[in-house]
């Protein structure tokens, strides 16, 4: 089986596109931005923006609100909470058919990635007026799309690993899903700061590009924190095939010894 | 039998060490003549700062690098950064001079340089290099060169006038300088760092054009000059001082008793004994004191400055050993000029010229109204497509392409507009020029502001396009966003015939001010009588171009001239009641420019003033590109009042 013909690909396009519920979730993201936009944007002239200097927190603050909605619809999606009833069920199309489990999860991953490149389109015309009225270059526009991009790509990933461990319990999934999310967050931000996304995206929004040395700081910090994503995603990747791959084994199991 | 194999191994391994031993010596000579600087340099450099090694600090000083080369004629470019502050505090800055040249073979080069010496002045470097590769290098250390004292700088062929030393007091000590003639600077800033220029003689030696122009400059901005007399008197006109000198001597005469100059002095007895007078006609200026028609102390008032002429020879008895000789010098040396550097920087914010231009439209953040036609677009076109109840029947595929459309053009277009009505000409600069000179001396001291803001971080040059000029710089410390993020500190200046400043680099939504002082020939004459309640303004433009929309200005009043053509003069009587109004005369419809009228015309006890809008004094350009000053800058001039 070819990623071209990837079933969970194919319905992701055709479900993540038609379905009201999840196509109600794609105006939720840029509202909420807007609501912030509108709140945080600098106003007065540029004298006191000199003197109080609230530019940077524009960026920033933003960034940081879209990371948040990122993570939160991000860890949804992937948990398949918007999706409708008569989507496929990941475990039992696993249990049920012998698709290779490599192929479920490249699929899966190939339509997160799609999905998530589409999320970052949606909120990017609130992002790129704070980051061209901040006066960063695009180049930073584009790490900060980086930086949100692995960030939900790894909270989707987690949340398909929740679901793939949990299955249908809603409750139960988001307990854990929401939490989770949150607690990761928080540790590499107060833990491991280099490797958190909101410093990431602090940085980015405070660093004067014209530095050389600024410039190259920005961009380690930025590196390091999209390869934390990258990492959690592929962790939480391999957690799903784990789990896919003992539900496939007792369900071998059960209906051998049935 | 193994014997002689052990040895010849034994001697076998000797040879190889030794040869193991010569490859690395090899190597490790070679390495070290490799090193940059190891190498014999051709070149020969010597650097002489301030005045004989003294200069005082918060000024400006002079540099005079020497250089000989030994070798073949190359084209080098001599670099001197001096840098200040205290790497402690993390508050280090510095300023990179650079000055291209031809070294001839064999040939001396002396190179002169203007440097700030601000008070906590550390280090000065200097860097010689051709063709990218370093030829010689020397490091300076200024802390013994530059201090508090107040510099007297002595133009005499003896060291005979120590006795200056004595006007040390609690507010600093003061230091003798004997400079050679010949090291005299040819630009006005480089005396910056002295306070008092004594001529006493030169040896018969004529000065340079440039170097009386420098010193003649000098004054203007508060330098103070004295003249001695005596037979060494007779050498001053022929030395080049004669356009500076406030009498023309013609002769010598004696006299046993200077009864004025006691007086002058505030002490009860003259000098006594046979005194040589260098008799003279004052041509310009005020006499102190005289004996009959004889002028004994005259002082010429010169922009800030004053010239002063002593008839008589104080370094030759009986004056070495009079009490009055002392008082007399603190009464010449009374003006201390005001630091040019400031010790502390403050913020550039503050500056009222600044201030106007970020007021400016131009640099005005869009409102938060395009913000929100932005936002209200953007959801008007996505809500129908994302809303499942509308446009039910649309099909995935079309729903889809809407869906990557509408981001990637609001995308854009938010970029483009936000972009581009934010920074429609970043980064922005403004220069103000503040002209003032005095009646008659035919110069103008000219102060300079040229501000730079940009909303992003860039670089710009700036070419000022006159000579040599002072160039300092009000301070960078910011608050809010700018004070996060300061642009790196230090420009490269590049002297000869026209000063450029290169790299000056403005952090993101950062401000940097930039001084440039120079003092340029005006030749504007005026002269203002009143009489009753009627003044008489004469106004003379010796110059070639037009002076435009002139007034005049007097006790908080203002008068119009009307425009004054090249070398014309305009003669108007006003009556002090029917003065114009005080906004009609603000043509330059810069509010801020009211800050020049409260420096110079102080209420209504304050000196009179001539104005006139004129082309810029300094020809400012930025990145090559179009004059900065659109509008014409003020010039005014204070008149001397009678």
């Amino acid at each position: 089986m070819t990623m071209r013909v990837n079933p969970f690909l194919q319905e992701g396009v055709r479900t993540y596109f038609a379905h009201p519920g999840i196509l109600r979730t794609y105006f939720y993201l840029p509202a909420g931005l807007a609501i912030v936009l509108v709140v945080v944007w600098p106003r007065g002239g540029l004298e006191s923006i000199l003197r109080s200097g609230p530019l940077t927190d524009a960026f920033s603050v933003v960034a940081i609100v879209f990371l948040g909605l990122l993570l939160y619809f991000g860890g949804r999606y992937g948990a398949e909470d918007f999706s409708p009833d008569t989507m496929v069920q990941l475990r039992e199309y696993v249990t049920l058919t012998p698709v290779p489990l490599v192929s479920v999860i490249l699929g899966k991953a190939g339509f997160f990635f799609l999905h998530t490149f589409f999320l970052l389109l949606l909120g990017a015309p609130f992002l790129l007026a704070p980051v061209a009225v901040g006066g960063l270059s695009l180049s930073k526009a584009f790490a900060a799309f980086a930086v949100l991009g692995t960030a939900s790509l790894a909270a989707r990933m987690f949340g398909l690993f929740v679901l793939s461990l949990i299955g249908d319990r809603p409750l139960l999934r988001n307990v854990i899903l929401l939490p989770g999310i949150l607690l990761f967050v928080v540790v590499t931000l107060v833990a491991f700061p280099p490797l958190s996304p909101i410093h990431a995206l602090l940085r980015l929004g405070s660093t004067p590009t014209a530095d050389a040395s600024a410039g190259g700081a920005f961009m380690s910090a930025t590196a390091a924190s999209s390869l934390v994503g990258i990492g959690a995603a592929l962790v939480a990747a391999a957690g799903v095939y784990l789990v896919l791959r003992v539900s496939r084994g007792a369900r071998g199991g059960s209906a051998t010894n049935g | 039998m193994e014997e002689p194999d052990s040895l010849e191994r034994t001697r076998s391994r000797s040879r190889g060490s030794v040869l193991l031993a010569c490859l690395i010596l090899t190597l490790v000579l070679g390495c070290v003549t490799a090193l940059p600087g190891s190498a014999e340099s051709p070149l020969l450099i010597d650097a002489l700062v301030g005045f004989n090694g003294q200069a005082r600090e918060g000024r400006f000083g002079p540099v005079l690098v020497s250089v000989t080369n030994a070798g073949t004629s190359i084209p080098v470019d001599v670099q001197l950064v001096v840098s200040w502050g205290s790497s402690l505090r993390g508050t280090t800055d510095s300023r990179l001079f650079t000055r291209q040249s031809v070294l001839g073979s064999g040939a001396t080069r002396r190179i002169p340089f203007l440097v700030p010496l601000p008070p906590d002045a550390r280090t000065l470097d200097l860097r010689i290099s051709s063709r990218g590769s370093l030829l010689a290098h020397q490091s300076i250390d200024l802390r013994g060169q530059v201090s508090r004292d107040r510099i007297v700088a002595a133009v005499a062929s003896e060291l005979s006038l120590d006795s200056i030393a004595a006007l040390s007091d609690a507010t600093g000590n003061v230091r003798v300088v004997y400079p050679r003639i010949d090291d005299l600077p040819e630009t006005w800033a480089a005396y910056d760092c002295i306070d008092m220029v004594i001529v006493h003689d030169t040896s018969f030696q004529q000065l340079r054009a440039a170097q009386v122009s420098a010193l003649e400059r000098w004054v203007v901005t508060g330098g103070t000059v004295v003249l001695t007399g005596g037979a060494a008197g007779l050498q001053h006109a022929d030395a080049g001082f004669g356009g500076l000198m406030p009498v023309r001597v013609t002769g010598l005469v004696t006299r046993t008793a200077l009864p004025s100059v006691a007086r002058l002095a505030g002490v009860p007895r003259g000098p006594r004994g046979s005194i040589v007078l260098a008799e003279s006609i004052v041509t310009t200026g005020r006499t102190l004191a005289r004996d009959g028609d004889l002028p004994l102390v005259v002082e010429r008032r010169l922009g800030r400055g004053s010239v002063w002429f002593l008839a008589f020879d104080p370094t030759l008895a009986p004056f070495p050993g009079w009490d009055g000789m002392l008082p007399l010098w603190r009464l010449m040396a009374s003006r201390d000029r005001q630091p040019t550097l400031p010790a502390e920087s403050h913020a550039p914010l503050d500056d009222p010229w600044l201030r106007v231009m970020l007021a400016s439209p131009a640099l005005a953040l869009p409102s938060v109204i395009l913000v929100l036609a932005l936002v209200g677009l953007y959801c008007a076109l996505l809500f129908p497509i994302t809303n499942g109840r509308l446009l039910r029947s649309m099909k995935t595929r079309t729903r889809i392409v809407l869906l990557l459309a509408i981001p990637l053009l609001a995308g854009t277009g938010s970029w483009i507009v936000f972009d581009t009505v934010t920074f429609r000409a970043a980064p922005r600069v403004i220069d103000a020029a503040l002209v003032e000179m005095r009646s008659g001396d035919g110069q103008a001291l000219v102060t300079e502001k040229v501000g730079i803001v940009a909303t992003r971080p860039a670089a710009v040059d700036i070419a000022a396009g006159t000579h040599e000029l002072p160039v300092s710089e009000i301070g960078l410390r910011l608050t809010g966003a700018a004070a996060r993020t300061p642009p790196p500190p230090g420009f490269a200046v590049a002297a000869g015939d026209a000063t450029r400043l290169s790299g000056v680099a403005v952090g993101r939504y950062g401000v940097r001010l930039i001084l440039l002082n120079d003092v340029v020939p005006m030749p504007v004459t005026a002269h203002a009588v009143r009489a009753g309640s009627t003044v008489t303004v004469t106004v003379g433009n010796a110059s070639a171009r037009a002076l435009q929309s002139c007034f005049f200005w007097t006790n908080g009043r203002g008068y119009r001239l009307g425009d004054i053509p090249p070398n014309g003069v305009v003669r108007a009587s006003f009556a002090l009641e029917g003065a114009v109004d005080l906004q009609a005369l603000r043509v330059v419809d810069d509010p801020t420019r009211a800050a020049l009228w409260n420096l110079v015309a102080p209420g209504v006890s304050g000196p009179a003033v001539v104005g006139w809008l004129d082309g810029s004094a300094l020809a400012l350009r930025v990145g090559g590109a179009e004059p900065v000053n659109a509008q014409a800058p003020l010039s005014l001039l204070v008149v001397e009042p009678e």
